[in-house]
């Protein structure tokens, strides 16, 4: 197995850079015996207002941040920035593209993405 | 107006935790070096969460940025017309024993302070979490409301 099988590079999605302004997440690389498991910061936005795109070894995230009515007004100071979250990931060869895991709880994003078979520590018997 | 920032005291470093120590530091250093002087001091809480403050007519508004924080990990004390917000992100279980590959999210605890205009009604103020955001409404108290007075010209 090699060592980059889940490489973490920030790319500028086409779409984004052209359209304007946006956030790169904070994000969390960690991998387990079956898996690389990713954790973003994605504060501020609904389930519903983030996509995840897999395409020819790379993972596309992007999010909106929702609007809260409650909010509108004059600002007074801001720190977060614009309210789209947008980061590529590419990822190895070792990784099955098919099995992906995606969860949204608190504001972050956790994406779990499973090693092939072969890929997989094994333990084997002595006889 | 003086809805101001606070700076922590400029007390001791925040030892760094036994897992993310390096990384921590390193985001320190730099990040105090890009602050500048004003905000040079060292701190006594190991991440600032990021906070909007919006006014309306009737309220002051802050938003707090909280990804992965649990609502009842988080604290909100008023005194004396400062509002500090602190708590803790915890990290999960499962991960801890887990090999990093990247570690940008901050961990451990937080703390910001604001102070708030004489004016706001201090006993009123709410607050909701959802989706990573912690909302604090700071109503304002009637002698701040802009008044519309409707001059009638002749």
């Amino acid at each position: 197995m090699t060592k980059a099988d889940v490489e973490v590079k920030t790319t500028h999605p086409k779409e984004e850079s052209e359209t304007g302004r946006y956030r790169i997440p904070a994000a969390d690389v960690y991998e387990t015996a079956d898996a690389y498991v990713l954790l973003l910061d994605l504060p501020g936005v609904e389930k519903e207002g983030i996509s995840l795109t897999l395409e020819k070894g790379e993972m596309r995230v992007k999010a909106v941040v929702g609007e809260d009515p409650g909010i509108r007004g004059r600002r007074l100071f801001s720190e977060t920035g614009p309210a789209t979250f947008a980061r590529s990931f590419t990822l190895g060869e070792g990784i099955d593209t098919h099995s992906v895991d995606a969860q949204y709880d608190k504001g972050v994003l956790t994406v779990k993405l499973y090693k092939h078979e072969g890929m997989k520590p094994r333990e084997i018997s002595i006889n | 107006m003086t809805l101001m920032r606070w700076t922590p005291a400029r007390e001791l470093p925040a030892l760094p935790s036994e897992v993310l120590g390096i990384q921590k530091e390193i985001n320190r250093m730099f990040d105090s070096f890009f602050r500048g002087p004003e905000d040079d001091g060292l701190q006594t809480t190991s991440w600032n969460p990021l906070v909007d403050v919006t006014e309306n007519d009737h309220a002051y508004l802050l938003n707090v940025e909280l990804p992965g924080v649990s609502r009842n990990d988080v604290k909100i004390v008023v005194q004396d017309n400062q509002l500090t917000i602190r708590g803790e992100k915890k990290q999960e279980k499962e991960s801890k024993n887990s090999n990093y590959h990247r570690v940008e999210r901050s961990y451990g605890s937080f703390q910001r302070t604001f102070t708030l205009p004489s004016t706001v009604k201090a006993e009123k103020i709410e607050a909701n979490y959802n989706d990573g955001v912690l909302s604090i409404t700071v109503p304002k108290a009637e002698e701040a409301r802009a008044k519309e007075i409707e001059v009638k010209v002749k």
